[in-house]
């Protein structure tokens, strides 16, 4: 088997458990069991990155993300008596139609955009593993993407004023 | 034989030595722990399977085999058996990236005594480390009870907060050394105990021995099982194998954490005198030698810990989290960037971070003992 086409399986597999497991996120009738499956999308999400070769973004996903982030959610909804939260999605069951159409529009974006984007690293038909290099990820954000950098740090700065304000009201 | 093939048994044969060496570390470190405690609380502790109690913890794991797997009622089925798979699996999959040694050669081919070697070898052994609170937690929660519950929610709030203290305080070192792959961390620290990141980033060491002990639940950072208050804490519930896979990955994240702090601060597998490797496969054993000596030596000082200091109160462990540890994580990280790039030499660097430790240690206790005398 050309190692390409292993690529592409792989690829399809994330993919489908990427998308499988944001619906679930979507339908599910426990919370606790919808954070789960957001955690499968991440780590499916990750697994796209290190094929498309950056390993970097790839860990940094599965650290911030599953590691940090969606603790904290499963924290919260912990916190607010798991057992009531469980909702019943009764609005979700009523737009079927629609929501369906959205789900699909954007699940094929979703396979196109990332098949296309996984073309341009690969090529048509050849393999070849680049060298990852942390300094060209740290000078490249410091150079080509300063401005968003930069923008995003201002607005975590003003998230956590926001959140010191919210905790100094109470 | 081709290539493809030799490189996967070889990594396979890897895997089964890594595998054996975390998993029989735990019978050791639980024996010594229930030794060495008694010691301290001055009583013999266990003596009486086999000479000196030294087959207590293999009738205690047969005894455990052998018993039944209840499920309670009310519990959730699905996560109640997925959560301790979920603690134990993060732990063995982030061994796979601690060098055991130097590289060897073997029949004409070079092989690296780590399973994984790869640029971001750290980075993916704490993205893979984290992991292990979602068993944790899902075992609190599945379990239909409160004291578990709260166990969990310990869990969880303590591992995200002491996390970014854990992640920044390497940050130091990744700096120093220019790298993100363990074996090159390791290999950068040869030619003596003085070449060691330990002194070159003493806050750093600090900060990451701490933030490390409260992210492996030990004491004084065991809040999600405080046994008196909590009964059991997140496992009260579980029983038979399912209680023993908790308890294994307890001790077998004690033992892979103390590697990674022993590769990271102290030198890996160098010892501390001025030693170069060959690449006989006698050398790689005297580097698993002078790892394992380290390693043993960190798992004494978590035992000697559990044996000295009471329980944090929870609002203590968070203070001391986020309003100690963090702030000197961040005063670290940027202290040690201005001197790397002004690339001053190494000592000013330990002085700096030993005058940091100090100074800090001087104005805690202060505004400790002024809040205590305030209070009466």
């Amino acid at each position: 088997m050309k190692l390409i086409s292993l690529q592409y399986a792989f690829y399809a597999f994330l993919a489908t458990m990427a998308i499988l497991s944001a619906a679930y996120v979507a339908f599910s009738r426990k919370t606790v069991y919808a954070v789960l499956a957001l955690v499968v999308t991440m780590l499916s999400l990750a697994g796209i990155f290190l094929l498309i070769q950056s390993p970097f973004a790839a860990l940094i996903q599965v650290f911030v993300y599953a590691g940090a982030i969606l603790v904290l959610f499963l924290y919260v909804i912990m916190l607010l008596n798991p057992r009531q939260t469980d909702v019943t999605i009764r609005s979700m069951v009523e737009h079927r139609g629609p929501m369906l159409v959205v789900a699909g529009v954007l699940t094929a974006s979703f396979f196109f955009l990332t098949a296309k984007w996984l073309i341009t690293v690969y090529g048509a038909d050849e393999f070849q593993f680049k060298e990852f290099s942390l300094i060209e990820v740290a000078s490249r954000l410091l150079s080509d993407y300063l401005l968003p950098f930069e923008l995003t740090s201002i607005l975590l700065l003003m998230a956590i004023i926001g959140a010191v304000l919210i905790a100094k009201r109470n | 034989m081709n290539e493809f093939l030799i490189y996967s048994l070889i990594t396979i044969a890897k895997i089964g030595v890594v595998f054996g060496l975390v998993i029989g570390s735990v019978p050791v470190v639980v024996l010594a722990e229930r030794k060495l405690l008694g010691w301290m609380q001055v009583r013999p502790g266990p003596n009486r399977v086999g000479p000196w109690g030294l087959l207590q913890t293999l009738v205690d794991a047969a005894k455990v085999f052998f018993k039944e797997n209840i499920i309670p009622d009310g519990v959730e089925p699905l996560t109640y058996r997925l959560a301790p798979i979920l603690v134990i699996t993060p732990v063995l999959i982030s061994a796979s990236v601690i060098p055991f040694g130097p590289p060897v050669t073997i029949a004409g081919r070079e092989i690296t005594l780590a399973i994984a070697d790869f640029d971001l070898s750290l980075l993916f052994f704490f993205a893979v480390a984290t992991l292990s609170v979602y068993g944790i937690v899902l075992a609190g929660w599945s379990s239909n009870n409160k004291w578990s519950l709260m166990g969990g929610l310990r869990s969880s709030a303590q591992m995200f907060s002491y996390e970014i203290t854990l992640s920044l305080s390497i940050v130091g070192i990744l700096l120093t050394s220019g790298t993100f792959r363990l074996t090159a961390i390791a290999a950068q620290q040869a030619g003596g105990f003085w070449h060691w990141n330990m002194f070159l980033q003493p806050l750093g060491f600090v900060l990451f021995l701490l933030a490390a002990i409260a992210e492996v639940n030990r004491t004084p950072f065991d809040l999600p099982e405080a046994e008196s208050e909590l009964t059991g804490g997140f496992h009260t519930e579980y029983s038979g194998m399912r209680f023993v896979m908790f308890y294994m990955s307890e001790y077998s994240s004690v033992f892979v954490m103390s590697s990674v702090i022993a590769t990271l601060f102290l030198g890996g597998y160098n010892p501390p005198f001025p030693y170069t490797f060959g690449t006989s496969w006698f050398d790689g054993a005297i580097g698993l030698f002078w790892l394992l000596a380290k390693i043993g030596a960190l798992v004494f000082f978590f035992i000697w810990l559990r044996g000295t200091l009471p329980r944090l109160r929870y609002d203590e462990l968070m203070m001391l989290g986020w309003k100690i540890l963090l702030p000197l994580a961040f005063l670290n990280l940027i202290v040690t960037a201005i001197l790397v790039a002004l690339n001053w030499p190494g000592w000013v660097l330990g002085l700096t971070g030993v005058a940091a430790l100090i100074v800090t240690d001087l104005v805690v206790s202060q505004i400790l003992w002024r809040r205590r005398r305030a209070a009466g």
